[in-house]
């Protein structure tokens, strides 16, 4: 057995208490770049970052936070950037929308903001890649909690999570029509809407374009994925 | 063993891209899969049959029907589940040998790995495999699977902690008949119990001493015999 994987070995048999003294340790013992995935360090106010946090408590861990979280039911977890064919996607598709949109009722939300949403004794906070809202009566600091149309460019480290989790939670909320799945490894849409009981549409042929009726937009699927060099690895 | 000046020495000799692992490792929920020499890796999902991605309830019972692997289902969209870790079939297997035990002479039933659990909360449709479920009462029964758990219990692998602490903690609470969740770390000895009772807020349990509290169904484990021999 190697080294290092002894040391694993041991630490795996550590205390909670003896590990959050390692970290601590790590995190002094300098030039540790936290991967983006993981909880920067929390404020102290709330000790492990593996607490149980209220919504309210978690509003205001974000706000003492350079990052941004997903918060579902007590558990946070930290967003981690996009890749530049991620936000080819989202800003192609912002451009469609947002212009379509203007002078009109509805506003196209695609970096910032987030939808606060509250479904049954459910309480979630999700940073959508786009998202569209239509009154604004009800937008509130801690984010938006009527969104009509939603978009998700799936990362691998998020497909489970956009695939499953997102589609039953937003397909919960009462305001949402249209939910949206783009993928970044390959041209294709998956579009599941309210009024066909949220079943799925797939979009892949290139020469295809894609309604969003709840927004009454249609776009070419090209015109989405414009300038996006896919990496075969993905 | 190492002791903690061993350990801290080790890692100041660790390169930077190994101390970040680790750190990430401490910082996550302890069951990052950093290849810890404890069970085996969990193969990734080989899909014999790339399934549609979306299929009706009645497509995917046909489509399982026919795999050699088994899928979940969550509203239309079918997740095919990878093989399990030899440390999580070991952890699984103590669960069920403890609570099988407890049980035995009463109206529960502990189901284990292989059955599907069918749930319909609100318009959402999921057909599931937990780890283990205690079910009290056959009229939830059906001939391939149930519907009505008490108390459902997931071990954690990295390939599935984002669906088993996020999704199915949310699922799971959505259904009248599920009065307890349980999370079982599977690289550390820790056990996290949500309970209806307490509106769902987790009690984290670890230490020599713990003893994991399964009220639903009234039967207590202590953690070194859900963990017995498994970190040895």
């Amino acid at each position: 057995m190697n080294n290092f994987a002894s040391l694993l070995q041991s630490i795996a048999r550590m205390s909670d208490a003896e590990r959050h003294e390692l970290l601590v340790y790590l995190q002094r013992s300098g030039d540790l770049s936290f991967p983006t995935d993981s909880i920067e360090e929390p404020h102290p106010a709330y000790g492990s970052p593996l607490r149980h946090l209220t919504r309210d408590e978690f509003f205001e861990f974000q706000e003492q936070s350079a990052m941004t979280y997903e918060y579902i039911n007590g558990i946070i977890r930290a967003m981690s950037g996009p890749t530049v064919a991620h936000c080819l996607i989202t800003q192609n598709l912002f451009r469609v929308v947002d212009a379509r949109l203007r002078g009109g009722p509805c506003y196209a939300f695609c970096t910032g903001g987030q939808l606060n949403l509250t479904l049954g004794d459910d309480e979630i906070v999700y940073h959508p890649d786009l998202y569209v809202s239509c009154d604004r009566g009800v937008w509130d600091e801690r984010g938006i909690p009527n969104p009509r149309f939603v978009v998700e460019v799936l990362s691998p480290s998020t497909q489970p999570i956009d695939r499953r989790e997102k589609l039953v939670n937003y397909c919960r909320v009462p305001s949402l029509e249209e939910y949206v799945i783009a993928r970044q490894d390959r041209a294709e849409l998956a579009v599941y809407r309210r009024g066909m009981s949220w079943s799925q549409e797939l979009v892949s042929d290139p020469a295809a374009t894609v309604e969003f009726r709840s927004l009454d937009v249609t776009v070419s699927l090209a015109s989405v994925y414009e300038e996006v060099t896919f990496n075969p690895k993905r | 063993m190492l002791k903690i000046e061993e350990i801290h020495h080790a890692l100041r000799l660790l390169d930077l891209e190994e101390r970040e692992r680790v750190a990430g490792w401490l910082e996550g929920y302890q069951d990052e899969e950093i290849g810890v020499p404890i069970g085996v890796a969990e193969p990734s999902a080989v899909q014999a049959v790339d399934p549609p991605p979306y299929m009706t309830e009645e497509e995917y019972l046909e489509f399982e029907e026919n795999s050699p692997i088994r899928h979940e289902y969550v509203n239309g969209t079918v997740y095919a589940m990878s093989g399990a870790s030899l440390a999580h079939n070991r952890i699984v297997t103590r669960l069920y040998k403890a609570l099988e035990r407890r049980l035995r002479r009463g109206p529960c039933e502990v189901f284990i790995q292989d059955l599907k659990l069918k749930l319909s909360p609100g318009h959402d449709k999921f057909w599931y495999y937990p780890d283990l479920m205690v079910s009290c009462d056959r009229s939830g029964w059906d001939k391939k699977w149930i519907t009505n758990p008490r108390l459902v219990i997931e071990v954690l692998s990295a390939s599935t902690k984002h669906i088993d602490r996020r999704e199915k903690a949310t699922t799971y609470r959505r259904i009248d008949t599920i009065d307890e969740y349980v999370i079982v770390a599977q690289h550390s000895r820790q056990v996290t119990i949500q309970r209806r009772e307490d509106n769902w807020v987790p009690q984290v349990v670890s230490g020599p001493e713990a003893i994991a509290e399964f009220r639903s169904v009234n039967a207590s484990v202590p953690l070194t015999e859900v963990y017995e021999n498994i970190f040895e």
